[in-house]
């Protein structure tokens, strides 16, 4: 089983896109895929139809058993129109989670012990992390083995990459282990000089860490949230859709080199 | 990565590492137990030290299984049966543990391990007799509800409710594991000691009847074997 997170601090850089999109790929591909939402906002949910706030479990009922065991996570799956796409959906009461939890210790490893008990289950888990650093986005991290930080080019996303590094810089020394990542790309608008200044800019500082091809801006791709579609379902002819398979391509190909 | 920092380093690395390492003194409390246990028991080749003090062991009285256990045993002339097993010469040593108040004893030179049980991962179209998945240190181990396993006729919903599995006694180099309420002890055991099963037809993975404390010795290969094959005590 692979566990992919994507994750960045910065809110709106294509995170919950990113995730569907491969998912969605993934699940066309025949993988058996579970999608994880940690987002308090549960916009992940949304995509699929499902309106997290009337389910009666949700990934918020995992964290809340501290040890969740294979039948507490599979009970709070919801399947979708894919036969081998299942979600884990968000709620808003996760937010009160960093309150509630926040200050236990051992906290941050629920939901790494959750996606461990169905390791037999799923070929692929993708999480989804809220835009803040807190218990939500420490378990997101702790439980995956690949993360893959979307980055918006533009100047202000760059600021928030270098916080969200920094975090995986602190992380890495607390857990004793090297985070392998990969630098996305994304909306990236051919038309700005904006764009291609902070694109070079990242591969100067980042190197081969970002991804060497980018997630053009496709206005394709934003309407598949309102048609409640993953991308690759909606629109898959789109360009948007063709990167995104070149960017899963690329990521499972690195998988399988280790 | 980059060279960028918060402005409360020590802050965050101590939230981070609150939330990322668990706190394992309740787990140190339930293990001491096991260890001081295991710190008691000596190295494996001193099993055949000679002239060796027997130890004595309080065991809790016999159950009503093992006298039926024991009255349908072959009592054979050591010399004929399992010369294979490294056990069956001279002096060795068992550990002997409880559960649904049965007594139980393993040769240590077929113990593979001691866990405290945790919490298990249930897989689909298993026997009724397998509890679960324990995951240890990336390892699966995959536990048996030993009651249930061992004597199966007797296992009703009230045995079930009762029973209270504390620990898991690995077999052999295998990723079996039988649960146990209680560990007892360790005792060193002479060949005298134990009525040895000659005819294995009826419960091979019964090596014998340890004689003082009226408990089954478990031949651990072939409980092994028989674990492997999806059989339970009375399959074979």
């Amino acid at each position: 089983m692979n566990v992919w997170t994507v994750a960045n601090q910065k809110g709106g850089v294509g995170k919950t896109t990113t995730t569907v999109t491969l998912g969605g790929l993934l699940a066309a591909q025949g993988k058996r895929v579970l999608l994880v939402d940690t987002d308090p906002q549960a916009s992940m949910s949304y995509y699929f139809g499902i309106d997290s706030e009337e389910l009666s479990r949700s990934v918020y009922d995992v964290f809340l058993t501290g040890t969740p065991s294979k039948d507490d996570v599979l009970d709070c799956l919801c399947s979708t129109k894919f036969d081998s796409l299942f979600l884990l959906p968000a709620t808003m009461a996760l937010s009160t989670l960093d309150r509630k939890m926040g200050t236990q210790s051992g906290m941050g490893l629920v939901l790494k012990k959750a996606v461990l008990s169905i390791a037999d289950e799923f070929d692929y888990v993708i999480i989804d992390c809220p835009p803040t650093l807190g218990v939500l986005m420490v378990n997101a991290l702790a439980a995956c083995d690949k993360i893959l930080i979307p980055v918006q080019t533009e100047f202000l996303a760059l600021k928030g990459l270098e916080r969200m590094m920094h975090t995986l810089e602190i992380m890495a020394k607390t857990l004793n282990k090297q985070f392998s990542y990969t630098i996305v790309p994304t909306m990236y608008d051919k038309r700005t000089n904006a764009a291609l200044d902070a694109y070079k800019s990242l591969r100067a500082t980042y190197g081969d860490k970002v991804w060497s091809a980018v997630i053009p801006v496709d206005t394709k791709i934003q309407e598949a949230s309102q048609a409640q579609m993953p991308p690759s379902s909606y629109c898959p002819k789109s360009r948007g859709v063709y990167c995104y398979t070149n960017l899963l391509t690329f990521l499972t190909k690195k998988t399988d080199n280790g | 990565m980059s060279t960028g920092s918060f402005a409360k380093e020590d802050v965050m690395e101590e939230y981070l590492s609150s939330l990322l390492h668990e706190d394992d003194s309740t787990d140190l409390i339930q293990q001491q137990s096991v260890q001081q246990l295991l710190a008691s028991v000596p190295e494996k080749i001193e099993k055949d030290k000679p002239n060796q003090e027997v130890d004595l062991v309080e065991t809790l009285p016999d159950t009503k299984v093992i006298e039926q256990t024991a009255d349908k045993m072959e009592v054979v002339n050591s010399a004929q049966v399992a010369p294979q097993a490294s056990y069956r010469q001279g002096r060795f040593q068992a550990l002997f543990f409880k559960l649904a108040g049965l007594t139980l004893a393993v040769p240590l030179t077929e113990l593979g391990g001691i866990h405290n049980l945790e919490k298990l991962n249930s897989l689909f179209g298993k026997p009724d007799w397998f509890l679960g998945i324990q995951l240890h240190r990336q390892e699966k181990l995959s536990v048996v509800d030993s009651a249930k396993w061992v004597m199966p006729e007797k296992y009703n919903e009230k045995l079930a409710e009762s029973l209270n599995y504390q620990y898991l006694i690995m077999l052999g180099e295998s990723h079996w594991g039988l649960a146990c309420e209680s560990l007892i002890d360790t005792i060193t055991l002479s060949q005298e000691d134990v009525k040895w099963r000659e005819a294995r037809g009826k419960r091979p993975w019964l090596a014998g009847l340890v004689k003082d404390q009226m408990c089954a010795l478990v031949d651990v290969q072939q409980m092994i074997a028989l674990l492997n094959q999806g059989h339970d005590s009375k399959d074979q």
